[in-house]
């Protein structure tokens, strides 16, 4: 029995050795390497203006042509819209971006059923884990937010196995390797393709929340700091329009700008997402209603 | 609790120590403590069923008594029947009932009358399957007078409920476990440390292999519609390296776990992908319950005595029933259907024990002769998988259809923000590393085994998928 209590030691401790190795080999390759995703982008960015700035989830990132922003108005411009992305996500953003001191021109914050969703999200979370110990921001909005915080600061490697999907081997060995990311994070704009998938089974929620923390804070946040933000809702394809959820939002946000009965079916990709020219339609609607008199 | 659970890693090291260090005085503390742990294991899932199979183990055991005290033939077959019908009776309840209800009501309503069919929507009690079969074979080899009945309430239960099989087997025999719990266990360093070895490489295969096909072949049989025709070849390849990754990896744990309490189980895999032939693969493929298969019905019917008609009917009763053993869906009953159609050409040409033994050292035109053969039947077994994998019987023939008729083989990338390809170099380093070991129960055990634990340690650390919690495929049947 002594024997095998042994062996099962020297495996324990080989598994904690290993895992302290990894989590440290991974952390530095994660801060040293070239940006790979909008997180580590919006990291690197220090001490500069950008005129305008998008947030919010896919329907920011594949709908706002931010080169086209850029060719009509002349100003710089940001597409921080990420797949998948929550408030929660944009709010940890926009908190880097500030203590970054990048000042904000103007704000822009895509607001559509995610006003429901309170909890966090594993996006912009998980590409933050390798700085929980080394950014102040990360470190504090996590520990706020975040059940998982304990572990993910203090057990090795813990964080890169438990997010592998976004920060495990295959993203550690495209950094270690300097690959370059498809999307030129400098504009943040990817457009869909042509084609209309047909997409019935989307649906707007049928109820909302009385009110939306994160959104309260990233609304603080703003006036506190005084940047201007603008709210809008992204266009929705005809199918979901009988919903009267954006008027239930429109009475928790009254400022909102409801673009989601504007674009015609033939313009979308699927039900909550544009296509390219869609895209371009959009965006120069958004210039004329928000950005022309600033030319 | 799944055993790549937290809850596993910490509930077996407890029961580990109770076991030798606590209640090691008799073979009675052992079992008792035994029974408490694997009865506090399976309420885990839902402590509600716990009734069921304490309900089914003690059927089986008062039955068993009352068959071997029978006075009469008659009587005999009296409790024989009560037993098998009320365990059948409980599986077909939980798991059949739904599907023949639809299925009728769908029948007649082809027939142009309406039907509204009462479902009972009930939850599968997970391994009603797999102790229902053992309850069974305990069964029919006492009315068969192969073994005397168990007098001893705690070790019949013990056979039954023994944690480490209790939920997806191995199928055991009474033959070969009950003997095990008879007799007070102590603890033998080698077989303690090959347990070690086989979790670990069963948790290789399950968290690496297994759950990393898994992503990818979700990502292809859920979108089959817009996968070119490479992309739905390598979704069938995916799946064949998940379903095998996932159950002989939870088979090596279960193995692995028991040896860590001084009792061997039966083997469950014997590298079935590099099987010459569709009856070799039988025979290396989830062993237990082939044979189970074999010794219960396929013999009782005739086997392959008897005319040519007979066997024919036989091959197809053992695969369609072995199909329906894994779900309440015509996808599985199609999935039997067309391994019988395999294994028949080998049956009825007296070819179907060709291949019996392992592959031996392996010369370069044995070489030659042993890839076609190989290949072939793993292309077949992958075919037969998407039944097994599809939701419906129309997507499984959609998804062959397209496979045949796209044609087009680029790389495609999948809305899993990975490319098809991606896994392929894992499973050729999979399959070369099996290879190499297909002599041995595990890889690890033998020289350099301190460096292969830890390679293997690395692997899961670094390759394993942890971000989407998936249990085991053979759970839910």
């Amino acid at each position: 029995m002594q024997q095998f209590i042994r062996k099962i030691g020297v495996i324990l401790l080989t598994t904690v050795l290993l895992l302290c190795l990894f989590d440290w080999a991974y952390t530095e390759v994660y801060v040293c390497s070239i940006p790979r995703n909008k997180t580590k982008y919006v990291l690197g960015l220090k001490d500069q203006k950008i005129d305008y700035v998008f947030l919010g989830s896919s329907r920011v990132e594949n709908h706002i042509d931010t080169q086209l922003i850029k060719t009509l108005t002349s100003k710089k411009v940001l597409n921080l819209g990420i797949q998948g992305a929550k408030l929660d996500d944009n709010y940890l953003l926009l908190q880097l971006l500030i203590h970054n001191n990048v000042k904000i021109g103007k704000l822009f914050l895509q607001v559509d059923y995610i006003f429901n969703t309170e909890s966090i999200s594993t996006i912009v979370s998980s590409e933050s884990l390798p700085y929980i110990r080394k950014n102040e921001i990360i470190r504090n909005h996590l520990e706020k937010s975040n059940p998982d915080y304990l572990a993910y600061y203090y057990l090795p490697f813990y964080r890169y196995q438990v997010n592998d999907y976004k920060i495990g081997f295959r993203e550690f060995f495209s950094s270690v390797i300097s690959k370059k990311s498809k999307t030129d994070f400098t504009d943040g704009f990817v457009p869909k393709q042509v084609k209309f998938i047909k997409n019935n089974n989307f649906r707007l929620p049928d109820s909302i929340i009385a009110q939306n923390k994160v959104f309260n804070q990233i609304d603080q946040l703003c006036k506190d700091k005084n940047i201007e933000v603008i709210y809008f809702c992204a266009p929705f394809c005809s199918t979901v329009r009988q919903s009267d959820y954006i008027d239930k939002l429109k009475r928790k946000i009254p400022s909102l700008k409801d673009y989601s009965k504007t674009l015609d079916d033939t313009l979308f990709y699927n039900c909550g997402h544009l296509n390219g020219e869609g895209a371009k339609v959009f965006t120069r609607m958004l210039v004329k209603d928000c950005m022309q008199h600033e030319k | 609790m799944f055993f790549n659970s937290l809850s596993f890693a910490i509930f077996l090291p407890i029961v580990f120590f109770l076991y030798w260090f606590v209640f090691n005085s008799s073979k009675k503390a052992q079992n008792t403590l035994l029974i408490i742990a694997s009865y506090y294991f399976y309420s885990c899932w839902d402590w509600r069923f716990l009734f069921l199979l304490v309900f089914s183990t003690g059927l089986d055991y008062f039955t068993a008594l009352k068959i071997e005290n029978s006075r009469s033939k008659a009587e005999r077959k009296t409790w024989f029947w009560i037993s098998v019908g009320v365990n059948l009776g409980f599986l077909g309840v939980f798991k059949y009932y739904d599907f023949f209800a639809v299925s009728f009501s769908k029948l007649i309503e082809g027939f142009g009358m309406q039907a509204n069919p009462f479902l009972l929507n009930l939850v599968l009690p997970v391994g009603i399957s797999f102790y229902t079969f053992h309850g069974l074979s305990y069964i029919i080899d006492i009315y068969k007078e192969r073994i005397r009945a168990e007098r001893n309430f705690i070790d019949y239960a013990l056979f039954v409920s023994y944690f480490p099989l209790l939920v997806a087997g191995p199928i055991e025999r009474a033959t070969h476990l009950l003997p095990q719990v008879k007799v007070k266990r102590s603890f033998d360093y080698q077989q303690a440390k090959e347990g070690i070895h086989q979790i670990l490489w069963g948790l290789v295969k399950k968290i690496v292999i297994a759950d990393s096909c898994a992503q990818y072949a979700n990502a292809v049989f859920d979108n089959y519609e817009s996968m070119n025709s490479l992309s739905l070849v390598l979704g069938a390849v995916y799946f064949a390296f998940q379903i095998y990754g996932d159950f002989s990896g939870y088979s090596d744990i279960a193995l692995g776990t028991s040896k860590l309490f001084g009792i061997n189980l039966l083997k469950n895999f014997d590298y079935p992908y590099f099987s010459r032939d569709i009856a070799e693969f039988w025979r290396r493929w989830h062993i237990s319950l082939s044979s189970w298969f074999r010794d219960y019905l396929y013999i009782p019917l005739g086997g392959s005595q008897g005319g040519t008609w007979m066997k024919i009917r036989n091959t197809f009763i053992i695969f369609l029933v072995s199909g329906f053993w894994h779900g309440a869906n015509w996808t599985f009953l199609a999935w039997g259907f067309l391994n019988a159609l395999y294994f028949l050409p080998l049956l009825l040409s007296n070819k179907n024990r060709t291949h019996t033994g392992n592959i031996e050292g392996v010369s370069f035109i044995q070489g030659m002769k042993l890839i076609p053969q190989i290949g072939l039947t793993f292309a077949l077994t992958c075919l037969a998988w998407i039944f097994f994998r599809a939701r419906t019987i129309t997507d499984a023939f959609g998804y062959i259809k397209r496979m045949f008729s796209n044609w087009q083989f680029k790389p495609q990338y999948f809305n899993i923000e990975r490319y098809n390809f991606e896994l392929v170099l894992m499973l050729v380093l999979f399959v070369g590393f099996e290879w190499f070991n297909r002599y041995k129960i595990e890889p690890i055990s033998g020289k350099y085994s301190y460096p292969k634990i830890c390679l293997a340690i690395i692997v899961l650390l670094l390759f394993g998928v942890y971000s989407e919690y998936k249990s085991f495929i053979y759970f839910q049947f």
